[in-house]
């Protein structure tokens, strides 16, 4: 298994925690009134689907479609 | 009410514009690039890596409903919608993320590429043949999804709704025919984008007009303060009748086609857990709109026009525009998908398996882009028939999809002991339990028909495996 392969793995070995947690950050928040919540959930997405796309262009950049053309 | 004619502009109309352009170029430019093979136009070649699959899985998870339907349920059933549903839906189907997806992309054969395939390989052609059938229905909830686009065009600009629904249907065409998923994986980036930023703006705009969330659970409480409770006005029916609902995707063809479409299972993985992560984070901004709705506009004529009502009113001009380009992203994406995967499995598990077996594969795509566009042109004229809401579009499809499938797939991914025959059986019942229970019976004592269904399904399907098992590995594969 390659480093990044092994980087990669513990990172979705990882993410369904983090998933867990953000649920119950959500749910703790709206059941309190808390609006730190809303602060989190408007900078988490004005973030991540700019950044996806950002991502994307970088891989794109990189070259994603040059193989399946060359094939 | 508010006049929202008055607030939309040619800012608004720009950035829609903008949007609508964008998507369909990209049909034109990733034309060539979808025309190698059918493999090629149907799962990407299998080379999609995690920013990808994490915009396809969100776009093509996440539609309308999730915008509008949960603001109503917002407004009207308050928090207990995060506890009940928007929250149990990302846990639950966190399975799919972690062992169902990474094991479809990487112990599956290649061949297997469409929804019927992967039940052909659990069980046989003849439960094949049911499973090709009901994913095809999944059409008619996009001519529900692009109902509520003609509906919202017309609500905010005075659009007609008709003219609406047909553009934006012709567009859905025209991109998906062009250039198959290697398309619609690139739209639905762009879609995703464009959705969470106007989710961000929306949530900023609400937070900053009432100045925190204290205040507006104040006004919520002097309404009805058991909208501010984890579980509402909900029986312990309602509440499972919603959990069991989020268990739609592990039936939804569209999930498995972009597991296949991955470059590998630790890409399925990272994107899907995260997808699940970030859809939790929109879903909820979608409900605190429609709870800030119900306090803004208590008065207003439907729950719907409250939401818009809201979104207007804290969003600046340009903005809107915007927000209304999210709601019809969020619908093209999923509709593409529908209409893509109905598609190919008419050409490829119904026509080419079944009756035309020659068909070369070049053939079977040429036939696919066909269908989809006769199918795209079924969906605009379904809106004339499916106009009565998106909300009983996806209770009673994606109710008698749970019901049908969720059993047999998630058995034959895990359950060491399936058969063919067990299969079928259960296939056969879950139709012939569904239809019984929901419009034989109405569905009595207040059971509702997916909640019956599933729980017949499960039933039936240990029995009949049981039954039928002759020891061995019945030449199947399971995950554990």
């Amino acid at each position: 298994m390659s480093a990044s392969q092994t980087f990669m793995a513990k990172v979705a070995s990882f993410l369904p925690v983090v998933a867990v947690l953000v649920s119950i950050f959500i749910l703790y928040g709206f059941a309190t009134g808390n609006s730190a919540i809303i602060w989190f959930l408007l900078i988490v997405n004005f973030v991540s689907g700019p950044a996806c796309l950002f991502f994307y262009l970088l891989e794109v950049k990189k070259g994603v479609f040059k193989n399946q053309l060359e094939e | 009410m508010i006049d929202f004619q008055s607030l939309w502009g040619g800012l608004d109309w720009l950035v829609l514009l903008v949007y609508f352009v964008g998507v369909l170029s990209v049909g034109v430019f990733m034309h060539r690039t979808a025309s190698k093979s059918f493999k090629s136009f149907f799962v990407a070649s299998r080379r999609l890596t995690i920013p990808v699959l994490i915009g396809v899985a969100a776009a093509g998870w996440y539609d309308s409903w999730t915008i509008v339907g949960l603001a109503e349920c917002g407004a009207t059933m308050g928090i207990s919608i995060l506890f009940i549903y928007v929250v149990p839906t990302a846990i639950i189907r966190l399975p799919l993320a972690i062992w169902i997806g990474p094991y479809t992309r990487d112990m599956i054969p290649d061949h297997v590429v469409t929804l019927p395939d992967l039940i052909h390989y659990f069980y046989d052609r003849k439960t094949k043949v049911l499973g090709s059938v009901v994913p095809i229905f999944s059409v008619l909830y996009s001519a529900a999804l692009l109902f509520a686009v003609g509906e919202v065009l017309h609500l905010v600009s005075g659009f007609p709704i008709y003219t609406a629904v047909a553009i934006t249907g012709v567009g859905i065409i025209f991109y998906t025919a062009m250039a198959g998923l290697w398309g619609l994986a690139v739209t639905d980036l762009i879609q995703f984008a464009v959705m969470t930023v106007s989710a961000g703006a929306v949530a900023l705009g609400i937070i900053t007009y009432f100045g925190g969330l204290a205040p507006m659970y104040e006004q919520i409480a002097a309404i009805d303060p058991l909208l501010l409770t984890p579980l509402g006005h909900n029986t312990a029916l309602d509440v499972l009748a919603w959990v069991i609902s989020a268990a739609a995707l592990y039936v939804n063809a569209q999930s498995y086609q972009r597991f296949g479409a991955a470059k590998g299972g630790a890409q399925i993985k990272v994107s899907y857990t995260l997808m699940l992560t970030l859809g939790i984070c929109f879903s909820t901004v979608m409900v605190f709109a429609g709870m800030a709705s119900s306090v803004m506009f208590p008065d207003a004529s439907t729950v719907a026009e409250g939401f818009w009502g809201t979104v207007f009113t804290v969003l600046p001009a340009g903005f809107r525009g915007l927000f209304v380009a999210a709601l019809v992203a969020a619908v093209m994406s999923t509709s593409s998908a529908d209409i893509l995967i109905s598609a190919a499995i008419l050409a490829k598990d119904v026509i080419k398996d079944f009756f035309v077996p020659n068909l070369s594969d070049q053939g079977t795509l040429k036939l696919t882009r066909a269908l989809i566009v006769v199918l795209g042109i079924f969906i605009i004229f379904g809106t004339y028939f499916w106009s009565d809401g998106i909300g009983k579009a996806y209770y009673y499809i994606g109710g008698f999809q749970v019901a049908v499938f969720f059993i047999p797939i998630v058995g034959g991914f895990f359950y060491k002991k399936k058969t063919a025959t067990g299969g079928f059986i259960t296939v056969l019942a879950g139709i012939f339990g569904y239809a019984i229970w929901q419009f034989g019976l109405g569905s009595p004592f207040g059971v509702p028909s997916n909640v019956f269904t599933w729980v017949l399904s499960l039933v039936v399907y240990f029995i009949a495996c049981n039954a039928t098992y002759k020891g061995g590995s019945n030449g199947m594969k399971q995950v554990a």
